[in-house]
């Protein structure tokens, strides 16, 4: 496995490693970014602000949650709740959301589709024609498909987890919170930047459709950077043993292994069975929750692994930062002896929800009104949008033609002694202009392109 | 020449005079619980129908999954409306339960229980696998909700009203079964199979008739789902699925034709009421399923008759044990 000091030994022209120009490259990227916004990142207190707060003038504005909340997929939504319910509490806290000149407070309605279309519909009915939610806070994939010709109608706007649900007939979906598939595009540029002498890329993910347009695209990246995708499978959805997928797999000696957009509790085993089979290169994933593998690897397997979902305690964020102020406020909230424990370290996805939620409210805010067609042509206007990734933007037409898609820089972890830290933070068009014809053409190969879903 | 019995009729017209005015008397969303509610009635109903014969299969709701995907591809590839592919797709459905029960019908108990959730994950598995013509995991989208002249099938009201009328035809031709001598003779097969093979019944092509009439009205049921939700995937017609179903046919027995109908009700109102629960609903399912299991194995069906023999032997002023003896 590459080291730190090895890579550090790599160095350019300048004597500067890459590792060390990817980080001030990067840095500068989301400074320069920030700056131009007018803002460094947006820190808005998540106590309350220390004057006295003002008090609702309008009427409620009603937030839906719909997404598993219990079942294998409940690790992608449960969570979520945490998240928004703090940003709504912080918005509460100021009286409301500011709307047209009225603070509207906010109130969330959740309901459990356990990953099922059925199920999600009936949800999506009843958080809109029972409880008139403008809103919805949502994993997407299988239940995107289902809610949307119902959603489309009612003109409600669907925050998918995953940007491969926006499509030009669901006019209200938006996404990108969750940064997929960007990252597992970028995570090959990274690598290929920090470790050059490296040729091998495998990639594997369930066979849903989550993973399946994730990988695609993954794959695409990989090959336009000048990886040798040498395994590219994807498993199914209902393995339990994960041993004879992770043989075949290194059966064609890759250098870096990705897990793609594996659902955390299959990255876990999947992470056991290659620690368990000697795999001595790199491990790369869309999300790594380290506290459940470090209970089957020990600590030094995974130094150097990678994935895109921070910890808000990172000294990278800075202090004091929009980060720092939700994991203190999730601690003594949610956190161990908090009035709402959840028995559980904070993970990725409880405020993954949150950046694309907030950044419907931002529009919102500017738009002056809920009206969801107002409030997205508002968001695709602005230059930048605060999200708490860093300034934002809407695009995504050339992926998935519409402007749906929410695009903050993308950070990208590494594994250093058990605990992530941000390595470096990309802003995802800048790379994908160079390539997007070669990728696309490796997505459109492989069937995934939005018109052919 | 015999009176009519006027007392089933005049429930029949209650519950239809009820059934119409449900939409005019709640909200909206209540309406779509009504319409699942419906589409789940005919699939319970038509569990019971093999059920009777003692074969408990794990694989009714992929059958439900054949009629959804048999609808989807339909509508798409064919444009057929929906007064054609319900029908169409029961069809089908029951085609495909014939087949597979015929090499099942060597198994019995356990077995055919097993086997029969072998073959019903091969027929998923094909769905996943796939993606043309099934859409793989993704499934199918798409699949358009229907319309009768100018009234879409989008709004509630007009398809709670269609789904309603197939339900009754389904339940009433469901009922007339069971109350035939086929019926009997499902019946027969279940409580002595021996004596009914004796007495000249052939066994196994009753079984295999009662197991393709199950997987028709399946069908029905798959195709109203799918066209009321526009999409369909693998994953509506998984073990979690059939689980749910295994419940509602546990707590309601299957003893009498309303059985299934009364668990159904009962673990619908408990489904709807326990959300808030969030990740503790499948242990309250799971405790409820194994609370009937060892207090109530006959289900509701049986609680009902207990209380009824209790309430007539007070009636009549003897004791239990006179009655007994």
């Amino acid at each position: 496995m590459t080291t730190e000091t090895d890579t550090e030994k790599t160095t350019m022209q300048n004597g500067i490693s890459r590792r060390g120009f990817f980080k001030y490259t990067s840095a500068s990227i989301a400074a320069a970014a920030a700056v131009s916004a007018g803002a460094v990142f947006e820190v808005p207190s998540l106590i309350g602000p220390a004057a006295a707060a003002t008090e609702p003038t309008g009427d409620p504005i009603n937030i839906g949650f719909l997404g598993a909340l219990s079942g294998p997929d409940a690790g992608w939504g449960l969570p979520g709740l945490t998240g928004n319910q703090l940003y709504i509490d912080a918005v509460n806290a100021e009286g409301g959301l500011l709307v047209g000149g009225e603070r509207r407070p906010l109130k969330m309605y959740a309901f459990d589709d356990e990953a099922t279309g059925s199920k999600a519909l009936q949800g999506a009915k009843q958080l809109v024609l029972e409880k008139d939610v403008k809103f919805i806070s949502a994993i997407g994939g299988n239940p995107a498909d289902a809610t949307h010709p119902f959603l489309t109608k009612k003109k409600v706007v669907y925050a998918s987890l995953i940007s491969t649900d926006i499509k030009p007939d669901r006019p209200y979906l938006i996404a990108g919170g969750d940064v997929t598939p960007r990252i597992d595009m970028l995570r090959p540029f990274y690598h290929r930047f920090i470790n050059p002498h490296l040729k091998r890329w495998a990639v594997i993910s369930q066979d849903d459709t989550i993973g399946l347009t994730s990988q695609a695209w993954e794959v695409g990246s990989a090959l336009s950077d000048g990886w040798e995708v040498v395994y590219d499978v994807n498993y199914a959805i209902e393995t339990t043993d994960f041993a004879p997928v992770v043989s075949a797999m290194l059966a064609t000696n890759p250098e870096v292994v990705s897990l793609n957009l594996s659902y955390p509790t299959f990255v876990v085993q999947i992470v056991e069975q290659l620690y368990l089979q000697g795999f001595k290169g790199l491990i790369s994933a869309n999300y790594l929750d380290t506290e459940s593998i470090l209970q089957k690897v020990p600590k030094e397997y995974l130094e150097g692994a990678t994935d895109s979902f921070p910890l808000f305690d990172d000294p990278w964020w800075g202090s004091p930062s929009w980060q720092e102020n939700f994991m203190t406020e999730w601690n003594a909230r949610y956190g161990p002896g908090g009035p709402e424990d959840v028995h559980r370290e904070i993970t990725g996805i409880d405020w993954d929800h949150v950046i694309t939620f907030k950044v419907w409210a931002e529009g919102v805010k500017l738009a002056g009104t809920v009206d969801p067609d107002v409030v997205l042509d508002t968001l695709r206007g602005q230059d930048s949008i605060p999200t708490i990734l860093g300034p934002g933007k809407m695009g995504g037409k050339e992926m998935w033609g519409i402007d749906n898609m929410v695009s903050p820089p993308i950070p990208i972890n590494e594994v250093r002694d058990g605990v992530k830290r941000v390595q470096a933070v990309v802003r995802f068009e800048q790379w994908f202009d160079n390539r997007k014809d070669e990728i696309i053409k490796v997505v459109r190969d492989k069937g995934q392109m939005f018109d052919q879903r | 020449m015999s009176i009519p019995n006027w007392k089933p009729l005049f429930l029949l017209a209650v519950v239809i005079a009820v059934g119409c005015a449900i939409p005019f008397m709640v909200r909206a969303y209540t309406i779509e619980i009504f319409i699942l509610f419906m589409i789940n009635l005919i699939l319970v109903c038509s569990y019971r129908i093999p059920a009777t014969t003692g074969d408990w299969s794990l694989s009714h709701v992929v059958l439900m999954g054949v009629g959804a995907y048999t609808t989807a591809l339909l509508s798409k590839w064919f444009d057929l409306t929906i007064f054609l592919t319900v029908p169409l797709s029961a069809v089908v459905a029951g085609i495909v339960g014939f087949i597979m029960v015929t090499p099942l019908i060597r198994t019995r108990g356990f077995g055919f229980f097993i086997a029969s959730f072998a073959l019903g994950e091969l027929i998923r598995l094909i769905w996943i696998k796939f993606r043309y013509p099934f859409g793989g995991p993704r499934g199918m989208i798409g699949i358009p909700n229907g319309e009768l002249g100018s009234i879409d099938f989008f709004e509630p009201m007009p398809y709670y009203y269609f789904v309603m009328a197939v339900a009754l035809i389904c339940l009433i031709i469901m009922y007339r079964i069971d109350q035939s001598r086929i019926g009997k003779t499902f019946t027969a097969l279940y409580t002595d199979e021996g004596l009914a093979e004796s007495v000249g019944i052939d066994v196994p092509r009753y079984r295999a008739l009662a197991f393709g009439l199950g997987a028709f009205f399946a069908g029905i049921a798959g195709a109203l789902l799918a066209h009321r939700l526009g999409a369909v995937d693998p994953k509506n017609f998984d073990v979690t699925t059939m689980v749910y179903l295994i419940i509602w046919i546990v707590v309601g027995g299957t003893t009498t034709f309303w059985g299934p109908i009364m668990g159904l009700i009962l673990m619908t109102f408990i489904f709807e009421w326990s959300r808030p629960l969030l990740e503790w609903r499948p242990l309250l399912f799971g405790g409820t399923l194994i609370f009937f299991l060892v207090f109530l194995p006959g289900g509701l069906d049986d609680l009902f008759f207990k209380i009824r023999n209790k309430i007539m032997a007070r009636k009549s002023g003897a004791g239990v044990s006179d009655v007994a003896s």
